[in-house]
């Protein structure tokens, strides 16, 4: 996303100023950040918020004040208008992917667990509500359990830890963020190989392919980080242009296995 | 009339002299040496001349702790003129993530990749010695696969060079004798500035910091 945000930047003759709390849980860090930064002179702000119910008061302020504001990542809480738009990846296609691919994969009754499910982050949810609807035209596969931790990876790998101790039937889960994808496979590979159990995970961070690639997940059903950059960058220029601003975007998703990323390799 | 002649003729001969010392005193204060050779090993039991961004940072028996798993809690010291230099510390991981030290840092503040500088680390999760730049974004530059495993809360040794664009590291487990060495020519490279500790969804420990002017023949001859 940040190479996207600089490739637009640069073609559109902006700076961006890059930045992020230490804890992904900090909103009163984000909302300090943020603030900072349109202290500093910034004409327009894109967020990965970190939890969009605190946010509100900012970005209507913000908003108020006619300073473009775009989301990524979530679609913000408040309805869009001419300051506040977003782009995001397609949060329905996230679970719709995943529900193919654990029915692809496995056979007879199977029991599935979702891990990663945030109130603070309504992507989760969506992938959560969107996998759920789709497992249900498979009556073989069961859900049995949605647990927390969207946005901390150890609350994913205590919730991981604790599923695989209750439910020793499990056969998949599908984590919905990129940090309970992490906190699944820590507690995967802590408690040894589990080839009984099927990771798909989300999102993309600087490991998660190669633990793909190394076979310690299934699969990861991702969006292209780096057009929600460029986007997103691009739409805040038009912004700050005074062009009027887009409804929310949305980036569709992709689901990558091992086999698809080293035929990419490959080419 | 008299007495306003003579003060501006003591004016006149002052002022090379005030221009010559404030000049002496900033050459000295912007020297690249200056602080050097640099050397903490916590012993008084505080953190006197570290700036923290973000972190749990305190100094117990001559260790300095984060006990936070923040991704990218710094603390910071030294010139922001210091230019070619060796650092050591002797680190140890509390957890999973990664933990090393910086240099030619400048620009630093609160965030996750928020400063200018070259990050030298041990990460867990792919067993690595880590090379990157910094730039309020990453730009890995090497990584080095380890022979074993990083064993948390077990002293490795950082050694890390920076001379002109050229970057040498050696890093080693305390009492094992495999040394990993990594050397890469930077370009464009950062010229100069301060160094700290830092840590990455890991807290971690750090002591024996030592900061050494490279000149012309000293260093490790890696490479």
């Amino acid at each position: 996303m940040h190479r996207g945000a600089e490739a637009a930047a640069q073609a559109a003759g902006y700076q961006i100023y890059w930045n992020g709390p230490t804890r992904e849980d900090d909103l009163d860090r984000q909302i300090l950040i943020a603030d900072n930064a349109v202290h500093r002179g910034a004409k327009a702000l894109i967020l990965g918020p970190t939890n969009i119910w605190g946010l509100t008061t900012m970005v209507n302020a913000m908003t108020a004040r006619r300073l473009p504001v775009v989301f990524v990542q979530t679609e913000p809480s408040e309805p869009t208008g001419p300051y506040l738009t977003s782009v995001t990846p397609n949060q329905e296609e996230f679970g719709r992917l995943a529900a193919e691919r654990v029915e692809a994969t496995t056979q007879g009754a199977v029991q599935v667990a979702i891990v990663g499910v945030g109130r603070g982050t309504p992507e989760t949810l969506a992938r959560a509500d969107s996998f759920i609807r789709a497992i249900a035209a498979c009556p073989r596969v069961h859900i049995v359990a949605e647990t927390p931790g969207g946005v901390q990876i150890m609350e994913s790998e205590q919730s991981a830890r604790e599923l695989v101790n209750r439910y020793p039937k499990l056969r998949a889960i599908f984590a919905v963020s990129a940090d309970a994808t992490q906190g699944v496979m820590l507690a995967l590979q802590e408690r040894g190989s589990h080839p009984g159990i099927k990771l798909i995970g989300s999102d993309r961070d600087l490991f998660l392919a190669a633990n793909l690639h190394d076979g310690k997940l299934d699969s990861l059903v991702t969006a292209d980080g780096y057009q929600i950059g460029y986007l997103a960058v691009q739409t805040a220029v038009a912004g700050i242009r005074g062009q009027p601003f887009p409804p929310p975007m949305h980036v569709g998703a992709k689901l990558l296995t091992r086999e698809t990323l080293i035929l990419n390799d490959n080419h | 009339m008299r007495h306003l002649f003579r003060d501006l003729i003591i004016f006149a001969m002052a002022l090379p002299v005030g221009l010559f010392a404030t000049s002496g005193i900033l050459d000295m204060r912007h020297s690249p040496t200056r602080g050097l050779p640099y050397h903490d090993d916590f012993a008084n039991g505080n953190a006197t001349g570290w700036v923290a961004h973000d972190g749990n940072w305190t100094v117990q028996s001559g260790v300095m702790v984060n006990e936070s798993n923040e991704r990218g809690a710094k603390l910071i010291t030294g010139s922001p003129y210091w230019a070619d230099y060796a650092v050591d510390a002797d680190l140890a991981l509390s957890n999973t993530g990664e933990a090393g030290i910086i240099a030619r840092v400048s620009h630093a503040e609160s965030g996750v990749d928020s400063y200018d500088g070259i990050y030298v680390g041990l990460r867990v999760r792919d067993e690595s010695l880590v090379v990157g730049e910094a730039d309020y974004g990453w730009g890995e530059l090497a990584v080095q696969p380890l022979p074993q495993p990083i064993i948390a809360n077990v002293w490795y040794h950082i050694h890390l060079e920076m001379r002109g664009c050229d970057l040498k590291v050696l890093t080693w487990r305390d009492g094992s004798e495999d040394t990993i060495r990594l050397s890469r020519l930077l370009s464009p490279c950062l010229r100069r500035g301060k160094i700290g500790l830092r840590s990455y969804d890991s807290g971690g420990q750090w002591k024996n910091i030592r900061v050494t002017a490279l000149q012309a023949g000293n260093g490790t001859g890696l490479g």
